[in-house]
């Protein structure tokens, strides 16, 4: 048992302090960061409380509830930024990416505290998959967001699409790295291919900057 | 290996085929909108393919108490169908008689499908999401002049004719169960096989790039409700029928970008 809100409230306080001396881009980036720790922590309530009332085990919730949770609550801020703010292409991607590195920092803190931090190596996968996963997955729904804003079929079910193809991949992750193995290594590679596979199709679209 | 997932893997090797190919399409095309949403449908009933596999694989004979798979395949529906409405925007007043047909359909083999697994909730948004699909389907039908009053007709009457037969399945004596059964197989392939056939025809002979698209989504959307009917050698056979029914669909997709 770790009481995740005391640690997102330790780690939270000096960036919310650093905030205050920001200014910009850099601040923006913090902010969202910040923000991506804040929904981890609603995703886990939300995952928690289903979990208890669909009766699921612990291995069980992560494989089949968490994607759903996760990616439907890291799309909640993008939506909110695309849809009210309007930011810039390149403000948006940011965004995306810093509420990944977010979501995935303060997920790892908690990993780590609930299970150790003594096998380097371990803890390098799981810096490299879940850390790229959450951050990959973003990114992608938000060039997928920018690109149907482009084209002017920013429609509901071009969003929920999205959504449902980044929540397959998220759940496909999940299952493979479930069991010890191949299937194991398979999920720890999949986000870092997919990050490469990303790469050129971000240069491709050739993000608008101010 | 069983059989189910021998099916699921060739399928995914046909759409690892088919994706790729959309993508060397993609690439080559100024204005790729449509094929990306195309693409994108791929992709996602390949992860659903994938994912199946893997559970197969590290769970075998475990039932899921959620099936996530089912997510991409709401995903394929929603991208599918908002790929046709880059076609022709979806508007009720375009086809008032045929989309109150495809709502009492779909909500029919949505109760069918309740009444055989029990899971309301995913049966329900499949049904939505299959039924934006099939609206798409039907406006771009209706507005390309793809099928006539004939065409329609039948279609009618074989979705009344299944959507009765498979109701009464409940309902009437048990040695009459299995002929009804029998007879709803038949008119499911016999169907398909037209829809495919004309799909096939069209991509031979029709000169009007949207009206290929409009016959091979038919012929996909008619497998999809064979597969969801199906079970046993049946499911096996609507398996193979859809993996065609996706080279059907990129073929058409690839005609059209061309001609665009």
């Amino acid at each position: 048992m770790i009481y995740a809100e005391n640690i997102l409230l330790c780690i939270a306080i000096p960036f919310l302090v650093s905030v205050l001396f920001l200014r910009g881009e850099v601040r923006r980036y913090v902010s969202a960061f910040l923000l991506g720790m804040g929904m981890c922590l609603v995703a886990a309530y939300i995952s928690g409380f289903l979990s208890l009332v669909a009766h699921l085990e612990q291995n069980d919730a992560s494989i089949f509830l968490s994607p759903m949770v996760e990616e439907l609550i890291k799309l909640l801020p993008l939506l909110f930024f695309l849809v009210l703010l309007e930011p810039e292409e390149h403000d948006f991607i940011m965004l995306a990416v810093a509420i990944g590195a977010g979501f995935s920092t303060f997920e790892n803190c908690c990993y780590i505290l609930s299970f150790g931090a003594e096998s380097i190596t371990y803890i390098m996968i799981r810096g490299l998959a879940v850390g790229v996963m959450h951050i990959v997955s973003l990114l992608a729904l938000s060039i997928w967001l920018i690109f149907v804003k482009r084209f002017h079929v920013f429609s509901f079910p071009a969003i929920i699409g999205g959504l449902s193809i980044a929540m397959s991949f998220h759940a496909l992750y999940n299952l493979l790295v479930s069991e010890p193995g191949v299937t194991r290594a398979i999920g720890y590679l999949l986000p870092l291919l997919t990050a490469i596979c990303l790469y050129p199709l971000y240069r491709r679209l050739q993000i608008s900057q101010k | 290996m069983n059989l189910d997932a021998f099916l699921d893997l060739l399928r995914a090797l046909v759409l690892l085929v088919v994706f790729i190919g959309t993508l060397r399409l993609i690439l080559s095309r100024q204005n790729p909108l449509r094929l990306v949403f195309f693409e994108l449908a791929i992709a996602s009933i390949m992860l659903s393919d994938f994912y199946w596999l893997v559970y197969d694989l590290l769970r075998p004979g475990v039932r899921m108490p959620f099936a996530a798979n089912e997510i991409a395949e709401w995903a394929m529906f929603l991208l599918l169908g908002a790929c046709l409405a880059t076609l022709h925007p979806i508007h009720f007043s375009l086809a008032k008689k045929e989309l109150l047909g495809t709502t009492i359909f779909t909500i029919g083999n949505v109760a069918l499908w309740i009444a055989w697994s029990g899971e309301w909730l995913q049966d329900i948004l499949t049904g939505i999401v299959l039924a934006y699909f099939l609206y798409a389907l039907i406006i771009s039908i209706k507005e390309e002049a793809a099928y006539g009053t004939r065409n329609w007709c039948a279609l009618a009457i074989s979705c009344a004719v299944l959507l009765s037969a498979q109701a009464a399945i409940f309902f009437v004596p048990e040695t009459l169960q299995k002929p009804l059964d029998y007879a709803c197989y038949a008119l499911l392939f016999l169907a398909s096989a037209m829809f495919i056939a004309k799909a096939i025809y069209a991509l031979i002979r029709e000169r009007n790039a949207s009206k290929i698209v409009c016959y091979a989504f038919a012929a996909f959307a008619w497998n999809v409700i064979t597969l969801y009917m199906s079970s046993d050698y049946f499911y096996t056979a609507a398996m193979i029928l859809s993996a065609i029914c996706f080279v059907l669909m990129f073929l058409a997709a690839r005609r059209e970008a061309v001609a665009s």
